[in-house]
């Protein structure tokens, strides 16, 4: 308790570059920070800058729906979230910070037979893994939300749904500092307003970067960069099967609770859940188009409301607060880019789409094995980028693409 | 408290309007709002705040801020200072356990307070793990403003109107109004939005849309307007932002208390509800116009205390009150008895439109506000949101800092600020997110600029330094049900869809598709099929004309399989692949002549198909045309061992079995209708397909039924297709699948020259197979459900597709992706059903007919 | 007998067609013009092939919408095609309905109304729009009748 009252520093003041550092972070947003953390915490390596354009959290972290679960469809994706959901669980905890963690449970509703046989897919494979997630009908479905429509009288009568218990939603800002303040206890250095301009290598080895305070050596970068990711891969020429579109989220007025359960309607393309503080946060799908520009449109709001609307009449006169957009790194096969590149000591964490926020847990525990070892880990050799040369895809689209 | 009638008033003394307020009577005038009425009736408290249940009263009266929000009709968070006043209104505070006055909730001031620091729950409950969800409930139920009717319904009475203009003027003060005039004069079409209730007509040759907000300015220069139930979606050629400054409260000690507003309230109570806004004031500003309040406050009765003009440096102020409302001020040292504190701490530009059109921001070290610079192109600004006129007083330092409020919204105070910046929340974007401050609903408007100059001060850099926060739509709260407007969504129905209603179908989604599951009894209408014939609308099918000489070359190319050899008059399967060599659609390809191709695809499949198509000769620039006539074309199949008798009557052409081979197309008239006819057989049974003008459907239809055909739908055509282990693509396939694999390397020539997706293919064809899809049969006919796994120890080893029970058969079966090493006949899998194991044995060759004896019979 | 493409035209079949419209308008009052007009969609260029009684909506420079009496579509088919006109019959593939007054379009789309004839989403629905004087041609595809009926009559009726 004594905590809450004692003004004490969160993170150290931005301190100088220094001219070398074993390894350099490019990004400073869930990812980059969970592998820096990691690197110190199970390795102690702390010789380590994490370099942030803006300032932290200012990506896709501080503007994510904040999903967390671990129902994916294959395997191997359902393997490794829910490694990330275990350690989410913890990771308060560990960070001795609340991130308002509310597993209040995920509903992926099912409107057609095909939602359906999706939905199944998944329940097995999970179940195969020990994940707790099952296909619902609609009587269970409406003891966990009597508040959706649930009739016949809709245009696309929710038929089941794919219940998926531990899922959950936090305060994604409270990840970002709790893990930038565990990081700076560590020793590790966190430089915002720090953008990586270049990426130096010899003989196919990195040996530092440049960045806008100058140039700075090292033997290992990583790049955990999500939206930005093909722009900063490029600067050390590996290309990345990647597409970056925006997608956009909106909240409401804080209301008093009326939603427990998260809702996910693919068919629709939105997805909504009501925060502690009470406002909805209601999403979709990514914008087709390809673009870094990250203005808002209208026509999202339009689109979302209508959908909302069908799920949940009640909400006619709620009204909408403030809506933002976000970088999304686009896989081929909704999965992540995980690991090393054809550069040897440039590691990626990319081709996060609309999903990676729940993963950044396992993907700094992950990365930071492979720093420390220089061997990937067996849980993100599925990932590998060499996967789209040896055509071995690890295809989530079926549970990715709107679910986050 | 009414005054006498003044000129100008926009109450109607002769129109008394009736309503209720927690359940007592209040009453007021036409023209009134709930706020004025409720404000006349002596009301003064007329919220509890977002954290601490502080009571909150009037403070702008315009509807910016957070102070006034109540339920109205069962309608949440409505600023009841803006909203009029109708008869028979049901009006009830929010946010309180008890009443306004007496709230339960409020114990989280007096003891909340001192324990409740900024960002105190991300320190407090963190061991045991158990605790928090508890914890979060309590959060839950304290936090939020509104309460949701959970049976409310939706009413969907909105409407949208689409605007087009020259000019839009977005504010109708002087300037915006003058910038108006001055375009209509000029002879542009000019649309004016204001936020407040027009005063008489619009001035001549403007269109006035008001009240209404604009929302933002968004892509290619729409600006959405929300009026009530009508939202305005405006598109000008020139955009004028005329939205003025916003007059910005004055921090202190105690700047919350009931009875402390700002100069715009005063002039709406005086003025358009002739109300007296208290008996004893003090005025404290730090611009002309706010200084001059006094008078208005005199006119209205109200004894002056002191006015201070805060533009003389800084002043110690701070106010007192009990149980929430005001009752005294200290300025410099000397106190006033008052119950009215009319506090401007200056203006500063509503620039937040600007900003969001793409504008940036800068700090005008002169005025003391943040000005907007660089507009974009087609957007200007005119009057005090350009900054012209505005400026604000520095924030003065104060030592009570605990009831000094920086931001009304989230109750948060300068002591809140100053801690997260001893935390090290040091720049303003990550400050907002730690203390939310400006993400409330005043979004910003009352907020902002107090926090950034607080920040510089504390900080000691400059406001320029410290920037401003991304500005983010919308302007103002904006309905669910107005962004939503009218409650239809596009389906598409065949020609023949009311046949299948009026027969007692149930209707399923297949895409954007309303069709058939079936007509009530699945097994009975397959059985249908296999026994005499049945009848089933496949209308949705995509279907596409591919024309030109080079249509062979085209189809060639596009295609793993062969087209330029088919003849016309003949039929042949196609799948139809990526680039990267998966499975993207199915149909069949019709030969009409030399030049003319008549393509079907899946019926979800349709839009993509014609898309890739186009895609593809934009890069070849092949001499063809794509012409989509899935709407054009109705389709219906009929299949059965009688399909050839039924028919026969029916049709003028020779449907004899040498005569009409499987896999020919013929052409002729079906009940009158030129029709082509196509001989396939998706479900395995000898059949027609018939293809013919749309607006005949009904007519068609009824012709086959009156045979005695039984129609049959989606849910009896699985099963049929699933006995001769037909691929439904995108259900037994996935973006991942590839046609080796799927078990139809027949339609993969690699002999061709080249193809889409070539390479691919010859990749899976190098690395082997590594997944293969087969049938299997059930050991104990109990139905796998589909999507279920196929195990191997212990472990995910492949998927169940598809999988039924086929009377025909007697058994239980189905398709699924199993390893290669067990796609071989006979082989047993494993398979989950209910969580439990059971065991199958693959199948390579259809179930049934595998000959295919019936289909060409 | 070889193969045409008669198929897609309506007008050469013998029994009356129904127009998609017919249940969604009846008794509205509103004006069905499904089958009024044929539709040919044609590749190619026009300018050359003055046509009397027809309307010719170029939607790019290589394709256009000509609009003729319902019987006459196969004949015009015919006749362009003679010309090296490449044209099909899509009279089945749409809906027309008509209406008047700009007050409703402006519910209904945010095409600019005075350049018609335009082409875009008419209550999110890909829509070919006419325009004379006051009144309003709509044509659309056919599988949207019943939904487009119901759009515009509700938009008709406004908030009153
Ligand atoms: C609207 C929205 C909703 C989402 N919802 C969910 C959800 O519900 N669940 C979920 O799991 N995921 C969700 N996601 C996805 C998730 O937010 C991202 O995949 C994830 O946050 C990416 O990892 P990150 O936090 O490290 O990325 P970021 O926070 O984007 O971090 C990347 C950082 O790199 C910095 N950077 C870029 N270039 C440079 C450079 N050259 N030099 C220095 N720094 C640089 C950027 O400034 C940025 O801070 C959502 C995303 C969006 C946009
Ligand atoms: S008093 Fe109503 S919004 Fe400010």
């Amino acid at each position: 308790m004594k905590d809450i009252f004692r003004v004490r520093r969160m993170w150290r003041p931005r301190s100088e570059l220094k001219p070398r550092y074993d390894v350099v972070i490019v990004g400073g947003g869930t990812h980059g920070l969970a592998t820096a953390y990691y690197l110190a915490k199970n390795h102690g390596i702390t010789n380590v800058a994490v370099l942030e354009k803006s300032y932290i959290g200012s990506g896709a972290a501080g503007r994510n729906t904040t999903i967390i679960r671990a129902n994916y469809r294959t395997p191997e994706g359902a393997e490794f979230y829910k490694k990330s959901v275990e350690l989410y669980e913890e990771l308060g905890a560990d960070l001795d910070f609340n991130l308002l963690f509310s597993q209040q449970g995920h509903l992926t509703l099912a409107h057609s037979d095909r939602g359906i046989i999706t939905a199944t897919e998944r329940a097995e494979v999970n179940q195969l893994l020990g994940i707790d997630s099952r296909v619902i009908g609609r009587d269970e479905i409406r003891e966990l939300c009597p508040e959706m429509d649930l009739s016949d009288d809709v245009t696309w009568p929710v038929m089941a749904a794919l219940y998926h218990p531990r899922g959950g939603i936090i305060r994604h800002d409270a990840v970002v500092w709790g893990y930038a303040r565990g990081v700076d206890r560590r020793g590790i250095e966190i430089h915002p307003y720090t953008e990586v301009t270049g990426i130096d290598r010899e003989n196919g080895r990195v040996t530092g970067v440049q960045t806008n305070r100058g140039p700075i050596s090292c033997g290992t970068v990583i790049s955990a960069t999500a939206g930005w990711s093909t722009l900063v891969c490029d600067l050390a020429d590996v290309p990345l099967p990647i597409t970056t579109h925006i997608l956009q989220a909106f909240v409401t007025e804080p209301m008093k609770p009326f939603l427990d359960v998260i809702i996910v309607s693919s068919q629709m393309h939105v997805y909504i859940s009501q925060t502690d503080r009470g406002e909805f946060l209601i999403g979709a799908e990514i914008e087709p188009y390809t673009t870094y520009r990250g203005t808002s449109t209208f026509p999202f709001l339009e689109f979302a409301a209508r959908h909302t609307l069908e799920l949940f009449p009640q909400l006619e006169r709620v009204k909408v607060l403030r809506q933002w957009t976000g970088l999304c790194d686009v896989s081929p096969d909704y999965s992540p880019i995980l690991g090393k590149t054809e550069v040897e000591g440039f590691h990626v964490s990319a081709g996060w789409g609309t999903y990676g926020f729940k993963a950044a847990p396992i993907v700094g525990t992950t990365l930071a094995e492979l720093v420390a070892t220089g061997d990937t880990p067996a849980l993100i050799q599925p990932f590998e980028l060499e996967r789209f040369y040896t055509d071995t895809l690890v295809s989530e689209v079926a549970a990715a693409a709107v679910s986050h | 408290m009414r005054l006498d009638p003044r000129p100008g008033e926009r109450i109607d003394r002769s129109e008394p309007i009736r309503f209720t307020f927690e359940g007592k009577l209040v009453e007021g005038f036409a023209g009134d709002t709930i706020g004025s009425a409720l404000y006349a009736g002596g009301r003064r408290v007329f919220s509890r705040s977002f954290k601490y249940h502080r009571p909150r009263g009037l403070l702008c009266c315009s509807g910016a801020c957070p102070n006034c929000m109540m339920e109205v009709d069962g309608v949440p968070n409505v600023r009841v200072c803006v909203a009029p006043a109708h008869e028979g209104a049901v009006v009830k505070a929010q946010n309180v356990r008890g009443s306004l006055e007496r709230d339960l909730m409020a114990a989280t001031d007096k003891f909340g307070g001192p324990f409740t620091p900024v960002g105190f729950y991300y320190r407090t409950m963190i061991r045991p793990r158990a605790a928090w969800p508890l914890f979060e409930k309590f959060l839950r139920s304290a936090a939020g403003l509104g309460t949701i009717d959970k049976h409310a319904r939706r009413t969907g009475r909105y409407d949208v109107e689409h605007r087009h203009a020259d000019v839009l003027v977005i504010g109708g003060g002087s300037a915006g109004l003058e910038a108006a005039r001055a375009a209509a004069a000029s002879g542009e079409h000019v649309v004016v939005v204001d936020e407040n209730a027009p005063r008489g007509d619009a001035p001549g040759g403007l269109e006035l849309l008001a009240p209404a907000t604009a929302l933002g300015i968004y892509e290619g220069g729409l600006v959405p307007v929300a009026a009530g139930r009508i939202l305005y979606k405006v598109r000008a050629k020139r955009i004028v932002v005329a939205t003025g400054a916003l007059e910005q409260p004055v921090i202190f000690p105690g700047n919350d208390l009931v009875g402390i507003v700002l100069p715009e309230a005063v002039r709406r109570l005086v003025h358009d509800f002739s109300i007296r806004p208290g008996e004893k004031a003090v005025v404290l500003a730090a611009d002309d116009d706010a200084l001059a309040i006094a008078d208005d406050l005199r006119d209205a009765g109200t004894q002056v205390l002191e006015v201070v003009d805060l533009r003389n440096g800084p002043h110690r102020i701070s106010a007192s009150g009990t149980k929430g409302r005001l009752n005294g001020v200290g300025v410099e040292g000397v106190r006033y008895n008052c119950d009215l504190v009319v506090a401007s701490g200056g203006r500063q530009p509503a620039y937040s439109l600007l900003a969001q059109a793409g504008a940036t921001v800068a700090y005008d070290e002169g005025r003391g506000v943040f000005v907007p610079r660089d507009l974009p192109a087609n957007v200007e600004a005119v009057g005090s949101v350009t900054g012209e006129g505005t400026g604000s007083i520095a924030p003065a330092k104060t030592l009570l800092g605990d009831k000094t409020f920086v931001c009304l919204c989230e109750d948060v105070t300068e002591k809140d600020v100053k801690r997260a910046i001893a935390e090290g929340f040091d720049s303003i974007e990550l400050a907002k997110r730690y203390t939310t401050v400006t993400m409330g609903p005043c979004q910003g408007r009352l907020c902002h600029l107090a926090s950034v100059r607080m920040y510089a001060r504390e900080t000691k850099q400059g406001e320029d330094a410290i920037g401003t926060t991304t500005a983010r739509p919308p302007w103002s709260p904006v309905e669910l049900g107005l962004l939503a407007g009218r409650p239809h969504e596009p389906g598409k129905r065949t020609s023949i869809h009311h046949r299948h209603k009026e027969a007692g179908a149930t209707m399923m989604w297949t895409g954007s598709w309303r069709r058939p599951h079936s007509y009530g009894d699945p097994a009975a209408e397959a059985r249908a099929v296999h026994e005499s014939a049945g009848l089933i609308d496949v209308s949705t099918l995509g279907k596409l004309v591919v024309r030109g000489p080079e249509a062979a070359v085209f189809l060639e190319r596009i295609y793993p399989n062969r087209f330029a050899d088919l003849k016309p008059g003949r039929i042949r399967y196609a799948v139809l692949g990526t680039d990267g060599g998966r499975i993207m659609d199915d149909g069949t390809v019709a030969r009409i002549d030399d030049e003319t191709f008549y393509v079907t695809t899946t019926s979800t499949g349709a839009e993509g198909v014609i898309e890739w198509f186009e895609w593809w000769n934009a890069i070849w620039k092949l001499d063809l045309s794509i012409v989509d006539v899935t709407g054009a074309v109705a389709a219906v199949n009929l299949a059965g061992p009688q399909a050839r008798e039924l028919l026969g009557p029916l049709t003028d052409v020779d449907l004899a079995p040498d005569a009409f081979k499987y896999l020919d197309a013929k052409q002729g008239k079906v009940a009158g209708v030129p029709t082509l006819l196509l001989r396939i057989g998706f479900v395995g049974e000898l059949g027609y397909e018939l293809h013919f003008p749309s607006p005949h459907g009904e007519t068609v239809w009824d012709a086959l039924a009156a045979t005695g055909a039984t129609p049959f739908g989606l849910e009896p055509q699985r099963i049929l297709r699933l006995e001769k282990m037909h691929v439904l693509i995108g259900q037994d396939t996935d973006s991942e699948s590839n046609a080796l694999e799927a078990s139809m390397p027949w339609i993969v020539k690699f002999e061709k020259d080249e193809f889409v997706g070539k390479w691919a293919l010859e990749h899976v064809q190098e690395r082997g197979m590594r997944d293969r899809l087969v049938g299997f049969e059930m050991q104990n006919g109990s139905v796998p459900p589909e999507g279920g796994a196929v195990v191997r120890d212990g472990r995910l080893a492949g998927r169940v597709t598809s999988a039924r029970f086929s009377e025909q058969l007697g058994r239980a079966i189905g398709l699924a992706w199993v390893p290669e090493e067990l796609a071989v006949e006979d082989a047993d899998i494993t398979l989950r059903v209910s969580a439990g194991l059971e065991r199958a044995k693959v199948r390579l060759r259809p179930f049934f007919d595998p000959e295919g004896e019936r289909l060409r019979s | 007998m070889s193969l045409s493409l008669d198929f897609l035209s309506p007008a050469l079949g013998e029994p009356a067609p129904r127009s998609p419209l017919a249940r969604a308008l009846a008794r509205s009052g509103i004006r069905d013009l499904s089958l009024d007009y044929g539709v040919l969609d044609a590749r190619g260029d026009l300018t050359g092939h003055p046509m009397e009684g027809v309307e010719v909506v170029r939607l790019s420079p290589e394709r256009s919408f000509v609009l003729c009496p319902y019987r006459d579509a196969p004949g015009l088919r015919e006749w362009l095609e003679g010309r090296g006109v490449a044209a099909i019959d899509a009279s089945g593939g749409y809906a027309g309905l008509e209406v008047e007054g700009e007050a409703v379009m402006r519910r209904l789309t945010e095409l600019p109304l005075d350049r018609c004839p335009a082409v875009g989403a008419v209550g999110h629905v890909a829509t070919l729009v006419l325009r004379d004087g006051d009144r309003f041609r709509l044509f659309f595809r056919q599988e949207y009748a019943d939904y487009m009926g119901e759009r515009v009559l509700d938009a008709l009726e406004g908030l009153a």
